[in-house]
């Protein structure tokens, strides 16, 4: 995988001040990082249709499980089409061990009442099937930046965004704020190199 | 479905503007035959952009409605203009941004949206440098 | 067999699980039984209270009845808002709003000081308070001060609590029937009122000592390119290891994600107005400096919205033998130069 630095038609190319700012300056503004703005993207031989599947045959109850950061949401956000395409009654519940215990055991409760599915997500088992658990690892952080860096060239290298992965391991909302700052320190040292040069 | 080829210009080519200047520009939609555009939005806003949730604000808005026996063809050049407001001022900062941008929104039909953005720059701050602000104590400045 | 509405979906910030249609739904289904039920609840007691003539009831039935009624305006103004968040566009909500916020109540004159500048925070707290030497003395920052009066609240409620107990303790060993479990038991929970006593006491000394520190401006708001005077008085007995006064600008910025808010901070602009070393502060004399400065010509101006802000302030910092470090901060305000 390669890696632009300075692409010729990137704002980085022209002196920063002439540069009107817009959610473009940077690749890793929270616009572009927040759930439901990037894809979840799966890993090798797993795929949206799959995981649909593997609840299916849960029969529609099931968890995923994963740390801080991890594209929990985003993967729900990339997967409620295929749920509501199921037209089945299901229930999905984002963050469930925030919930107290009594409304988790009357949530599943009334899930069986209803014959309605049950769908979480939770940083460790709630007591549901495990569908998907969730680890992040530096190839997948590298897709995904390669993914955010298609609309707006960066100046970071692979071994930046290497070393921020290993720095916050499967948190990736914290390597992105990182790389946030590192785009923007080395958009601004290039702009101080031009300065001085001139 | 396919969406329109939107045209949202403004007249100062730069795109730099101070408050209290008049910006103006025009919009069309290309195509040999009318697009069946149910509305057209037109806001000049700013909003931010960052490492915060986005905070917008709308500064001028117009809206044209297709309506029976007034047909909305966006072939025909539509104008706008507006006095800039005193802020706030187009800012890049390292967290926060605040950026200004004429955003046209067309309503098509079944409920899809195409949406264009033409940025621009209110004042003149200029980029914040790398070196501003950088906290170093005085008894380790003092003790070289 | 459509999907059923989840009304216990945890909605997290702005972003959801479902379709748009199905949270609408919700909220029109729960404005409907809050309407209905506010409603039927005023019917009945209309009907069977305020509107009796066999009986009059007094007062109490038009108190209860606003309940009901609470209901019915909820219940209303939610399907309103619903509806009309249902064919708008984010774009349009906010223009209608901004033009809200721009009309002119009838009869209430328009104020002189505060020209037309959105995002740009009011001076009024600054302006109200003429300084001594220059035009206007700056309020500390509200935060400092919120501290020794939190400890205060949290010593004295402790305590009280914990003395209930302790003479109840006390009480059984005079008796001479010892209630020893709630003795023991007591023991960690006075140690902890012991501490709270300890260091309010601290924090109230450090206060005495240290004493006020007093910033003055010669002119408010600020502009940029502009060259103002700021006079400074530190009082107390203090050793001072060194001690500055600071122009600073930060950019904060608050990122919601579900119930975890993150909020970071970033320092644009510092510019050093007062740098003193290796001095004492007597107690009656006090120390006074005054400087100039200048605004940064091309500075951004303050910017405060929901969850962005860009913050001006006169930071006085220092390390005093003994006391450790301290920083007191005045927040000020850059106001855009008219165009």
């Amino acid at each position: 995988m390669g890696w632009s630095t300075l692409n010729s038609n990137t704002n980085l190319e022209l002196n920063r001040e002439d540069v009107i700012p817009s959610r473009h300056s940077n690749p890793f503004a929270t616009c572009w990082t927040r759930p439901g703005a990037l894809p979840f993207l799966f890993a090798e031989g797993l795929t949206a249709e799959l995981l649909i599947a593997r609840l299916a045959a849960n029969r529609w109850r099931g968890q995923i499980i994963g740390p801080h950061g991890c594209g929990k949401s985003t993967l729900l956000a990339t997967i409620a089409p295929l749920l509501r395409a199921a037209k089945r009654r299901i229930d999905v519940v984002d963050g469930f061990e925030e919930l107290s215990r009594w409304r988790r055991w009357s949530k599943r409760l009334t899930c069986r009442w209803w014959n309605s599915g049950l769908l979480v997500t939770a940083h460790r088992s709630v007591g549901l099937p495990t569908l998907m658990e969730l680890s992040p690892d530096q190839e997948l952080v590298r897709r995904l930046v390669s993914q955010l860096c298609e609309r707006t060239a960066t100046g970071l290298s692979a071994a930046d965004v290497d070393a921020s992965s290993a720095r916050h391991g499967s948190n990736v909302r914290e390597t992105f704020f990182e790389l946030y700052d590192r785009h923007e320190q080395l958009a601004r040292a290039r702009v101080n190199r031009r300065r001085q040069r001139a | 479905m396919s969406t329109p080829s939107v045209r949202l210009t403004l007249d100062e080519a730069s795109g730099h503007y101070q408050p209290g200047q008049r910006l103006t520009g025009r919009f069309m939609v290309d195509g040999s035959k009318p697009w069946a555009v149910r509305a057209s939005e037109l806001s000049v806003m700013w909003y931010t952009a960052g490492q915060g949730e986005e905070d917008f604000s709308v500064h001028y808005f117009d809206r044209l409605v297709d309506e029976p026996g007034l047909p909305l063809d966006l072939r025909v050049p539509r104008r706008f203009a507006t006095v800039l407001p005193q802020s706030p001022w187009s800012y890049d900062g390292r967290i926060v941004k605040v950026c200004w941008c004429v955003r046209l929104r067309l309503t098509l039909p079944q409920g899809n949206d195409s949406l264009t953005e033409v940025p621009f720059r209110l004042g003149s701050v200029p980029a914040v440098e790398e070196s501003q602000g950088r906290e170093e104590s005085p008894e380790s400045e003092t003790q070289g | 067999m459509p999907l059923r509405l989840r009304l216990f979906v945890k909605k997290r910030g702005t972003r959801r699980t479902s379709a748009p249609w199905q949270g609408m739904l919700g909220e029109v289904l729960l404005d409907v039984v809050l309407l209905s039920t506010g409603a039927s609840f005023l019917y009945w007691l209309a009907s069977r209270f305020l509107l009796a003539e066999e009986v009059t009831y007094g007062w109490w039935p038009w108190l209860v009845s606003v309940i009901p009624l609470a209901l019915v305006v909820y219940g209303v103004v939610g399907l309103a808002v619903v509806l009309w968040e249902s064919v708008t566009s984010a774009e349009r909500r906010a223009a209608v709003a901004q033009r809200a916020t721009d009309w002119d109540l009838s009869g209430v004159p328009a104020r002189a000081d505060r020209p037309d500048l959105p995002t740009v925070p009011p001076i009024d707290a600054v302006i109200d308070s003429p300084g001594v030497q220059l035009a206007y003395r700056l309020p500390i920052d509200a935060a400092s001060g919120w501290v020794s009066a939190t400890m205060a609240a949290v010593c004295l409620a402790w305590n009280t609590l914990v003395t209930i107990f302790v003479i109840q303790v006390v009480d059984s060993h005079m008796i001479g029937r010892p209630n020893w479990l709630l003795t023991w038991l007591m023991l960690p929970f006075v140690m902890a009122g012991l501490w709270t006593l300890v260091a309010l006491g601290r924090q109230l000394l450090m206060t005495s000592v240290v004493g006020t520190t007093r910033l003055e401006v010669s002119q408010h708001p600020f502009y940029p390119g502009g060259r103002y005077e700021v006079f400074v008085s530190q009082t107390g007995r203090l050793q001072v290891r060194w001690l500055q006064v600071q122009l600073i600008c930060e950019e904060h910025a608050v990122y919601q994600q579900g119930t975890d808010t993150r909020r970071a901070t970033a320092r644009v602009n510092r510019e050093i107005l007062y740098s003193g070393r290796k001095f004492d502060i007597e107690h009656g004399r006090g120390f006074e400096t005054r400087c100039s400065f200048t605004v940064p010509a091309r500075a951004m101006h303050s910017f405060a919205a929901t969850h962005n802000a860009v913050q001006w302030s006169l930071v006085v910092r220092g390390r005093l033998s003994r006391w450790g470090d301290i920083e007191r901060r005045f927040p000020v305000y850059v106001y855009p130069k008219a165009g």
